[in-house]
């Protein structure tokens, strides 16, 4: 970088005129701060939480380890092969617990509390539906303190669609397995999983409006539409019985939601559109294609400041589906039941290895994308782990950590834990680097230790 | 058996839930329980009270009937009834027998072939039941309930912006897919609203108003709307959107293409047609032999070139292959490819009909098929095929050893629109009412025309402070420069986007304290326990249930009418109505959101059968097994039958794909037919491909999971959860070493398994003749077929004929279970316990009216719960 300027641009800055279209630099080297030498600790934190299903073969994924902190070798078991190349850049986190995800007294259900419990640390009601009950997950808790600053408080993606029913796990409701982000104790965020729907939510759908006359008075209109509707809402609500006006503070959350946002949009100079085409409208069926534009659209929300805060499901709890991509029709779930069979443990160990390999695509953007002086991969904190172990239980979740975490982290270890750590101490560890303040959280006892400096 | 437990995802029906805490799950053998707090009052002793006795009566009967599960050693489901010796400790626990009660009302009890009971010996231990549950306090009195403000699912959406403004785009496919409770998407409590689901209802209210308003922006000049791609191979591995970008039709083995697609304008169209024809190519040839079949033909060439040249160089005319040549040549390519009909048709009507010959050109090479036609605007079934090989006797004919398609269509371009028409469109029609040519409308329009816009998308007439709000808009869009049109668009667009629109509400009367409910000891039954008080919902609220029920769609004109003359709720206009929807082309509906989701059809494809164990089934062919299904389904609503036909008719509907899937002979072509069937291997859902297979796993059959189907889907009897940390099923030697049947006998031994599975698996054993995609077959691997099984309590059958036999005999449990169904998917809420004699009323006049299917609809629409609703008891 050898220009620097006198003062700060606005991290919005558009190009006009090329082709027609509006072109944003995302993070130009002119809007770094204009310091001699950067900062790595100053700057917007990032986290992002990428989720699993249906545990991981034990051996296949632990490390054999003397001590309860060694660094990592060069080889790592077979499922983590593909995050070799980033050994240095990853941790593994081994003995952490969800209680709130084992029976306690209810019976089978794993996968539905594994799902409900894994950032929210609670105990999922055992329900078909009508009266859910979890908690608030960490980060849609740390969306509420942060997500102000951005456009969007959070973003919720995944790649499988949810499963619609009643019952979905032995008498727990597929919202349970569908989402791990929960905004009330009762309300999951849906994962979005359309690249094209993620797109468009980022960066609009492309009917932007150039003339800014024409354009202040489609704003002009998009208010008054927002103000009659909420009007609408608050004239239902006074007539409304205590359950129908349940549904209608659900309207009125998200109609305000839209305001917000769109007075953000505002203060931030407008509507921007990507260096990136637009995805395909159909959802990719080959999975590589799939997680692949996932993780740049993530990458880029990142960098556009969009959001500081995702949560990602690789695919629903309880998934069952088929890795044709390599060569496997059955289930995912169902192989997960295997009774011992090799072949079965051969084929989980295969899924799980070919996810881990997706999720390496995502370091490798991360430290290839710029965000002001540092990377992505110095700003921001990523997990990449399931709320089940081995067979279904609850203790010794698999777990990977990455990025730097604006310099929290030292990584390139393997770390054990003391069994039934509370995976909750991550999360305590996690917000306080997004300057959330939790001194608890769920069933915490502390902030997850050995992850800076020894 | 955890791994027969595995597809405990497809969701089900829970069966009735007790209000409070006290939550039932019904089962099978198997009853569990989670028992709340028993009442704080302890009822006198029954002995007082003349009537049926406990030890006389009910503990004979309970020891002859229920003890062999629900003992102290099984306690099967947390249900010991062997506990209660004494009238006294009996009438402690009024819940438990609350439960008996509904069970032995609704047939549920004693499960599926156990000796069915003397109707007195019942008779008598209910009359006992009432009398305690009385005393205890419980209400035996049906109440309406209330039903939570549903949002419209998305089908219901796009039913409702389809109707509202004759817009035929489908907004809601883009929308997160909604929550189901109870077995059914319309369930009010359950469907929630996300802020990102505000934020398409807001930016699809924006588009809907603009396409209504303006119509579909269409290009300067005909461009290409679509493209329609055939999947290259059944994996998904090959679709990528590098370079063909376009949308994927499903995989069929005999080459076709079908889909739907929307016309923006009643214009021409010009569709291109491609396909791809490598019949006698040389796939199956090893390298050498391609090799030394290219040497030779470059030979040949070589030798025509030189004489051409030599002929040229003298000044002669080249030589003239033959005809003899040339026939043979013909021949040769014709006997590689016998020429084969193609037919691209658009809703059923044929648009390209062409033949493709044999000839030497193979591939690609024969460019496209292209057609102009006249299309109205609107959504269109698209289907491009040789319907000749719908008539191979395997589908694998046409597929080439290299695993190509011999033939196939390979895309569909669409270009245009040609000439489109420039008057306005029938949603411009419904919306500007004052019947101005676009542009001439005057300042008086937009009164009435905004507010019949809002009274049909509320459903209800509105008030003049919310008719003002909307007019406000109008007046906004006029006051920045814009027209009339762009304002009542505006308006249209927070039509769209209100709370008003999007949820169906019902009005309350002013909510009231009642006195709190005390339970007096002692009470007779003739005393009603009070009960919250109901009213008559209006005839625009009625009119909506109905057209929700029947249609997932909003009233129509004719409805609008009855219900606006205040005539809808009289029983002799309501009946008429009811019998006019059903005859709509629009109660397909129950077709595809009651029955689809009552029999689990959406399941179907979500993991699809294994492509290497089941070569013969592509998408086509469970596109076929759903379309017959739904056709079966469809032909028992229009045609007034049995709904005992569900578990057995003479008859179904096959296309000559699936008739050979089946077995069936005589069916010819890619049209479906109704067939008449003997009902030895076929007849009724029970042998359908699309049960068979969405009850199988992907590479097997599994006989506790149709077990469980047919208990919780046809008995309303889920069986309980397994215990945890069962062991899997080993399967590896399977069909080599030892038969699924015997190994699944080895693997119930274990009493806590046994209990349930005793009845799981010998009802899905009944179904064994059928494989996991459906078709008929007498060995698995090398074992031969046994269906013969023996239900708890020794009642013995064989084969799927036997089972159904067996579940004729259930049919009061049959039938309370489809009552349940359809009521809870009429009222969009769990069915509660006050709504018991509710459900009994309705099946015991479905009974009586030979089970007609337009008596249980009838007898749905005339119920209490839908034809009322509640106040709300506001808690003291």
């Amino acid at each position: 970088m050898n220009l620097i300027f006198k003062k700060q641009l606005p991290r919005r800055t558009f190009l006009r005129g090329m082709s027609g279209g509006v072109i944003a630099l995302p993070f130009l080297d002119a809007m770094i701060p204009a310091l001699g030498r950067a900062d790595v600790s100053k700057g917007p934190a990032r986290m992002a939480v990428v989720y699993f299903p249906n545990g991981v073969q034990v051996d296949s994924w632990y490390l054999k380890a003397e001590s309860d902190v060694i660094p990592l070798p060069e080889k790592l078991p077979r499922t983590l092969e593909p995050l070799e190349m980033y050994r240095k850049e990853i941790s593994l986190l081994g003995g952490l617990t969800v209680n709130g995800g084992r029976a306690l007294g209810d019976g089978p259900g794993d996968h539905g509390r594994a799902g409900a419990s894994y950032l929210t640390g609670a105990h999922p009601k055992k329900t078909f539906g009508k009266d859910l009950q979890a908690g608030v997950s960490m980060d849609q808790y740390a969306a509420r303190a942060v997500g102000g600053a951005t456009r969007f408080a959070s973003l919720e993606l995944g790649c499988e669609e949810g499963i619609q029913g009643g019952n979905c796990d032995n008498g727990y409701s597929c919202a349970y397995s569908n989402s791990i982000s929960w905004r009330t104790p009762s309300t999951p965020n849906p994962p979005e999983v359309r690249p094209r729907a993620v797109f468009e939510r980022l960066f609009g759908s492309g009917d932007f409006e150039r003339d800014p006359v024409a354009r202040a008075r489609q704003e002009k209109y998009q208010k008054s539409v927002l103000d009659s509707v909420l009007g609408d809402a608050k004239r239902l609500e006074g007539v409304l019985g205590s359950a129908d006006r349940k549904k209608m503070d659900e309207y009125m959350y998200a109609v305000r939601d839209i305001e917000t946002r769109i007075q953000k949009t505002e203060q931030q100079g407008g509507q921007m559109v990507p260096a990136m085409d637009k995805p395909p409208s159909s959802v990719p069926e080959n999975y590589v294609e799939h997680t692949r534009l996932m993780f740049d659209l993530m990458t880029l929300a990142f960098q556009s400041d969009a959001t500081r805060i995702i949560t990602f499901m690789m695919a629903i709890e309880q998934s069952n589906r088929a890795y044709r991509e390599i060569g496997i029709a059955d289930s995912h779930h169902g192989l997960t039941h295997h009774g011992g069979d090799k072949v079965k443990i051969d084929k989980c160990i295969r899924i799980n290895r070919f996810q881990v390999e997706q999720f390496a695509y995502f370091i490798g953007k991360l430290k290839a994308t710029k965000d002001g002086d540092a990377t992505l991969f110095d700003r921001a904190m990523v997990t990449y782990g399931g709320g089940l172990g081995k067979d279904h239980d609850h203790d010794n979740l698999p777990l990977v950590l990455t990025g730097r975490g604006n310099g929290l982290f030292n990584l390139g270890r393997n770390i054990k834990y003391a069994d039934e750590t509370p995976l909750a101490n991550l999360h305590v560890a996690m917000m306080d680097q997004l300057g959330v303040p939790a001194e608890k959280f769920a069933d915490s006892n502390g902030k997850l230790p050995y992850l800076s400096n020894l | 058996m955890l791994n027969e437990h595995i597809f405990s995802r497809i969701p089900f029906h829970p069966g009735l839930l007790l209000p409070g805490t006290l939550v039932v799950v019904v089962s099978v053998g198997c009853v569990s329980a989670l028992l709340g707090q028993s009442p704080a009052v302890t009822p006198p002793p029954a002995s007082a009270m003349q009537g049926p006795s406990f030890t006389k009566d009910v503990q004979p009967f309970l020891s002859k009937n229920c003890y062999l599960c629900h003992n102290a050693k099984l306690s099967t489901a947390g249900l010991n009834l062997s506990a209660y010796t004494s009238e006294e400790s009996a009438a402690q626990k009024p819940e438990v027998w609350d439960k008996v009660l509904e069970k032995l009302n609704a047939g549920k009890m004693p499960p599926a072939g156990r000796p069915v009971p003397a109707k007195t010996d019942v008779a008598n231990v209910t009359k006992w039941i009432e009398g305690t549950l009385a005393r205890a306090g419980f209400s035996e009195e049906a109440e309406a309930g209330r039903v939570t403000a549903r949002r419209l699912n998305r089908v219901e959406y796009n039913n409702t912006i389809r109707d509202l403004l004759g817009v035929a785009a489908r907004p809601a496919d883009e929308f997160p897919v909604d929550d189901s409770g109870y077995g059914f998407d319309n369930n009010g409590d359950v469907l929630s609203l996300s802020p990102l689901l505000m934020e398409k209802y807001m930016a699809v209210a924006k588009t809907i108003s603009h396409l209504a308003v303006y119509g579909e922006p269409l290009p300067s000049k005909p461009t290409q709307l679509a493209r329609l791609l055939n999947r290259r191979s059944p994996d998904a591995d090959d679709v990528l959107s590098a370079g063909n970008s376009g949308i994927y039709l499903p995989y069929s083995l005999r080459g076709a293409m079908y889909g739907t697609w929307v016309s923006p304008v009643d214009a021409e169209y010009e569709f291109r047609l491609r396909i791809a024809n490598f019949r006698g190519d040389s796939g199956d040839l090893t390298d050498e032999q391609k090799a030394q079949q290219a040497a030779e033909r470059k030979k040949r060439f070589e030798e025509a070139r030189a004489a051409r040249l030599k002929a040229a160089a003298a000044g002669q005319a080249p030589p003239e292959v033959t005809p003899e040549q040339l026939k043979a040549r013909d021949e040769a390519a014709r006997k590689a490819a016998p020429p084969r009909k193609l037919i691209l048709s658009v809703d059923g009507k044929p648009v390209i009909t062409e033949v493709v010959e044999g000839d030497s050109a193979f591939g690609y090479s024969r460019g496209e098929f292209v057609q102009r036609v006249q299309v109205k605007a609107g959504e269109h079934f698209l289907r491009a095929s040789f319907p000749e090989l719908a008539d191979l006797k395997d589908p694998r004919e046409n597929i080439n050893p290299d695993m190509r398609r011999a033939l196939f269509v390979d895309y569909l371009e669409i270009v245009g629109p040609y000439n489109p028409s420039s008057s306005p469109s029938e949603g411009y029609k419904k919306i500007f009412i004052c019947g101005h040519a676009p542009g001439k409308h005057n300042a008086s329009c937009a009164r009435p025309v905004v507010r019949n816009l809002m009274e049909r998308a509320y459903r209800r007439p509105v008030t003049e402070i919310e008719l003002a709000s909307k007019l406000n808009l109008v007046a906004l869009a006029q006051r920045e420069g814009d027209s009339l049109e762009e304002g009542v668009r505006l308006a249209l667009q927070a039509i769209l986007a209100s709370p008003d629109f999007l949820f169906r509400v019902e009005s309350d009367r002013k909510p009231k304290v009642l006195a709190a409910v005390t339970v007096a000891a002692a009470r007779p039954l003739s005393e009603a326990v009070a009960i919250p008080a109901a009213h008559p919902v209006s005839d625009y609220e009625l009119a909506s249930r109905l057209s929700y029920f029947l249609w997932a769609s909003m009233p129509d004109a004719e409805l609008f009418r009855a219900a606006k003359e205040q005539k809808l709720h009289k029983p002799e206009v309501l009946e008429a109505q009811v019998r006019r929807m059903l005859a709509d082309p629009k109660s397909k509906n129950l077709v595809d959101s009651w029955a689809a989701q009552w029999l689990q059809l959406r399941n179907l494809g979500r993991t699809k059968p294994d492509p290497k164990l089941f070569p013969t089934v592509d998408d086509e062919l469970l596109d076929a097994m759903r379309t017959e299904t739904s056709m079966f389904v469809g032909a028992i609503i229009r045609e007034d039958r049995s709904i005992l036909d569900f578990i057995d008719a003479p008859f179904t509907f096959v296309n000559g794909p699936l008739a050979r899937h089946y077995g069936i002979p005589g069916v010819n072509g890619e049209e479906f037919q109704r067939v008449t069937l003997d009902g030895v291997e076929r007849g009724g859902v029970l042998t359908q491909g699309a049960i068979l297979t969405v009850s199988s796993y992907p590479t097997r059959t599994s006989p506790p999971v149709r077990g469980k189907w047919v208990l919780e889907n046809l008995l309303g009897t889920p069986p309980p959860p397994p215990p945890a940390n069962v062991p899997s099923l080993n399967e590896s030697n399977i069909g080599t070493e030892v038969s699924l049947r015997q190994r699944l006998e080895q693997h119930r031994k274990d009493p806590s398994c046994s209990v349930c599975h005793n009845v799981m698996d010998p009802i899905g054993f009944g179904l064994e003749n059928y494989d996991a995609v459906g078709a008929w077959r007498t060995h698995d691997g090398k074992f031969p077929i046994e269906t013969a099984g023996t239900l708890p309590g020794g009642k013995t059958f064989s084969g799927s004929q036997g089972l159904k036999q067996v579940l004729k005999t259930q049919s009061d449990a049959f039938v309370h279970n489809v009552t349940e169904k359809m009521l809870t998917y009429s009222l969009g809420r769990g069915l509660e316990r006050f709504d018991r004699p509710t459900v009994d009323t309705i099946a015991k006049q479905v009974a009586a009216n030979d089970y007609r299917f337009s008596a249980l609809i009838m007898e749905v629409v005339k119920s209490k719960p839908f034809q009322m609703r509640s106040e709300e008891v506001a808690k003291p």
